[in-house]
């Protein structure tokens, strides 16, 4: 090994060798075969105007590569949602849903306001993140405000929008975020406190070296698929408990902890979403408001106008008063939100009409997560209908 | 239940990129002082990308070091100097015992007490922490035996009273701060003044050869780790070509570690001792016990074994397993590491007696060598069951081996 490690060296040759790295990079980037993009939605969309444009969650990109944005002509509406924005299968809870069984809300609000409105050549960009928190929010809202469209949607989970004890869950996505936090001097703190140093290289290197930016798409060839577990492994091994089900146990007393424990390995979403409740505190100045906060400057300074409205929840709901009077305060302070932005660009629907929650038929033992859409998705398309009338957005159209 | 572990590879690539700001920042003609204080920083900024509380952690360990170590040169020459001494060791120690007897149960009372530190302090920072997640007390051991060589070296006069700066530099030299290898404070007490291109060089060969250790050979050999506990039903041959697959996945991985440690610390000019030399091609137990893991077997044979009368003929055996024992031990406290102490002492106790019996002869031929070597590895294949498996496994897997 003395060859190569005992080899004497100069500053030139240092610099050599990173002209050598460098030049590396961007002919392997150049010549790298194209790879297909995970498009896990296609089925979801398949034949509308609805694309989804976020990457899934290992990939940090957030937007995908191979999507000229904007993605089409027309009204073209940005919609950041979560789980709450998609439609389920009823016979399975949302942890055992597969990618290829979902559908989106968004969709039938497209055709509604083609069919009632006579809007043709509206389309969506959907960014689905499922089970996304606070931070991933903020930063698809970021991506998106980028590809300048003529109008945002912006669905809020009343779970996790004043959640403190998970505010980031995705961390493939912090490859990107500091690309995107840079823009916004909000999020300027952030940088320091979130983002690691390899976040921000990432970030930097990912912007000039396809190979860097693609490497998620890459991995399969390189790295093959985990093994299928057999039967008898899987009854061996016990499910991981989440690192936010532990602080959750931790502020709780021991029977109620056991109580959550089991219910999460059962998979009832309803039980444990209403203990994740009880600990949001709207009145706390903790991150998680912090980054609400951001998010919504973020959006008043895009200028480009904007409907957020909170995801509708199940009467089951009330069954629980303890959860039910934490709805109601995130509710209130959402309200207080939509004061301090009327006569702005963005306009909030605290609350969704009781009548319009109860049409929706949700998924048993959970509260948020929706197997038929009801009249929700009438109700979205008239309020953004509303949103398109208000601010004059269909004169603004796109024409390439 | 809840998972603890923590990849090591995250901290290393945080270092490196940190390292493009920090090696030029490191080299501005500032005082010693000043550099020193820019690695604690640093230090600080990686523990925090694990876990906020980490970093609470780990300031108070390292300044309870700190105050110790004063402690014990303040009594260097007065009375009660010995029962001082012997309680900051106990001390230093209890984080770490406590770890390794109470397991997970350590783990997540370490993490809730730290965590409510922050709830105390600031909202904000309460729920940045939890979003790291879970973790175990990465790095403690190896933490705790730095200390421990420090505080014995202050003891034994072989080290000067120590500034605050100088401790806190030792403690959270961001190189080694998670796996190793256990440095000495005299490895890094001196700064270069100015980058050499020929260490960054070297230090830039090494980090490669880690990367390729860990992520290419060691990764090839991953699933070998599976067959702890999974031999119902397997073919001998298979059991043994994943126990020598498991062998060098366990050396790899942990070598490459070695090397990414070693490597950035010559970056920064740091000339850091080696702390693996080929071991699985060593001729007899002793030789290899001399080329893995070293920094470990140098701390216990300047601590431990030579203070027990390593060197004398009426003590060697009971320093040489005590020893092993420490050796063991580090790694965990439990059933299986006694027996790995207790069958490495032996075969060091064997050597030595065929040693001690064996003239110096001309070197042996190729074929004897090869066979010395097989022999050894062999021996080392051995033990290294003992170290995933819990005590009522043992026997399954060992009967395994012999298909039984």
């Amino acid at each position: 090994m003395d060859f190569i490690f005992a080899r004497k060296t100069d500053w030139p040759s240092l610099l050599r060798i990173i002209f050598w790295a460098v030049f590396f990079l961007y002919n392997a980037s150049a010549t790298l075969p194209e790879v297909q993009e995970n498009n896990l939605y296609a089925r979801a969309v398949a034949g509308t105007r609805v694309t989804p444009v976020t990457t899934i969650d290992n990939d940090p990109r957030f937007i995908r590569d191979d999507l000229p944005l904007p993605t089409k002509n027309g009204v073209r509406i940005a919609w950041i949602t979560d789980s709450t924005g998609v439609i389920y299968l009823p016979d399975r809870s949302i942890l055992n849903t597969m990618y290829a069984d979902l559908k989106f809300i968004s969709v039938h609000v497209l055709k509604l306001l083609e069919e009632k409105r006579g809007l043709k050549d509206a389309s969506i960009d959907i960014s689905p993140i499922l089970a996304v928190k606070t931070i991933e929010n903020l930063s698809a809202v970021a991506a998106l405000i980028e590809t300048r469209p003529q109008m945002i949607v912006m669905s809020l989970n009343p779970t996790w929008i004043f959640y403190g004890y998970e505010i980031l869950s995705k961390k493939a996505f912090l490859n990107k975020a500091s690309a995107l936090w840079i823009k916004h001097s909000e999020t300027w703190p952030w940088m320091l406190m979130i983002a690691s140093p390899v976040n921000h290289l990432w970030a930097l290197a990912g912007q000039h070296f396809k190979i860097i930016r693609q490497s998620t798409l890459y991995k399969p060839m390189f790295q093959p698929p985990p093994p299928e577990e057999d039967g008898t492994k899987k009854k061996q091994s016990r499910k991981k408990i989440s690192d936010t089900i532990f602080w959750v146990c931790s502020s709780s007393t021991k029977e109620n902890c056991e109580t959550i424990l089991i219910a999460d390995q059962k998979h009832n979403m309803e039980f444990v979403y209403n203990e994740f409740f009880k600990l949001s505190d709207p009145a706390s100045n903790g991150f998680a408001a912090w980054s609400l906060q951001n998010t919504l400057d973020i959006l008043e300074k895009s200028g480009i106008p904007t409907l957020i409205y909170t995801a509708p929840a199940s009467e089951k709901i009330k069954k629980d008063a303890e959860a039910y009077k934490k709805i109601l305060l995130i509710n209130d302070a959402i309200s207080g939100l939509r004061k301090k932005y009327e006569g702005t660009n963005i306009r909030i629907i605290d609350r969704i009409p009781e009548n319009i929650q109860r049409s929706a038929t949700y998924l048993n033992n959970d509260n948020f997560h929706i197997v038929a859409p009801g009249k929700l998705d009438d109700f979205l398309a008239d309020e953004i209908w509303h949103t398109i009338q208000q601010y004059h957005i269909a004169e603004k159209r796109n024409n390439r | 239940m809840y998972d603890f572990s923590y990849d090591s590879h995250e901290y290393f690539f945080d270092l490196l990129a940190f390292s493009f700001l920090l090696l030029p920042c490191f080299f501005l003609p500032v005082s010693a002082l000043a550099r020193r204080l820019m690695m604690i920083v640093a230090g600080m900024y990686m523990i925090y990308f694990i876990a906020p509380r980490l970093v609470v952690f780990y300031l108070a360990f390292w300044v309870g070091i700190f105050l110790l170590h004063r402690l014990i040169a303040f009594t260097e020459k007065r009375g009660g100097a010995n029962g001082i001494f012997w309680a900051t060791i106990l001390i230093v120690l209890s984080p770490l015992v406590c770890w390794k007897v109470l397991g997970d149960t350590f783990s997540h009372e370490m993490n809730i007490v730290l965590n409510n530190l922050f709830r105390q302090a600031s909202q904000i920072l309460w729920e940045l922490d939890m979003a790291s997640g879970l973790v175990g007390t990465i790095g403690l051991s190896f933490a705790t035996f730095r200390a421990l060589d420090l505080l014995i070296k202050t003891y034994l006069g072989k080290l000067e009273r120590l500034r605050f700066d100088e401790v806190m530099f030792y403690g959270f030299f961001p190189p080694v701060q998670i796996v190793g290898p256990i440095i000495e404070y005299e490895e890094i007490a001196r700064l270069e003044q100015k980058p050499d291109s020929q260490k960054i060089y070297e230090g830039l060969l090494r980090i490669a050869s880690g990367f390729f250790k860990i992520f290419l050979l060691a990764g090839a050999l991953k699933g070998t780790v599976g067959v702890f506990g999974h031999t119902d039903g397997m073919p001998i041959w298979q059991v043994w070509l994943n126990l020598i697959g498991y062998s060098w996945y366990f050396y790899l991985n942990f070598s490459g570690y070695s090397d990414l440690s070693i490597g950035i610390a010559k970056l920064y000019g740091f000339d850091l001792k080696e702390n693996f030399n080929f071991p699985f091609f060593k001729r007899n137990i002793k030789e290899f016990w001399n080329s893995w893991h070293m920094s470990l077997s140098r701390f216990a044979q300047r601590n431990i074994f030579i203070p027990c009368g390593g060197y004398r003929a009426g003590t060697q055996y009971v320093a040489l397993l005590a020893t092993m024992m420490t050796i063991a031990l580090w790694h965990d406290i439990s059933i299986p590491m006694v027996l790995y102490g207790l069958y490495h002492f032996t075969g060091l106790t064997v050597q030595r007696h065929y040693a001690a019996r064996t003239t110096t002869a001309a070197p042996s031929a190729a074929a004897t060598h090869i066979l010395h070597v097989l022999l050894t590895y062999l021996f080392v294949l051995l033990s290294f069951p003992l170290i995933p498996l819990k005590f009522g496994e043992l026997l399954p897997f060992y009967k395994a081996l012999v298909g039984m």
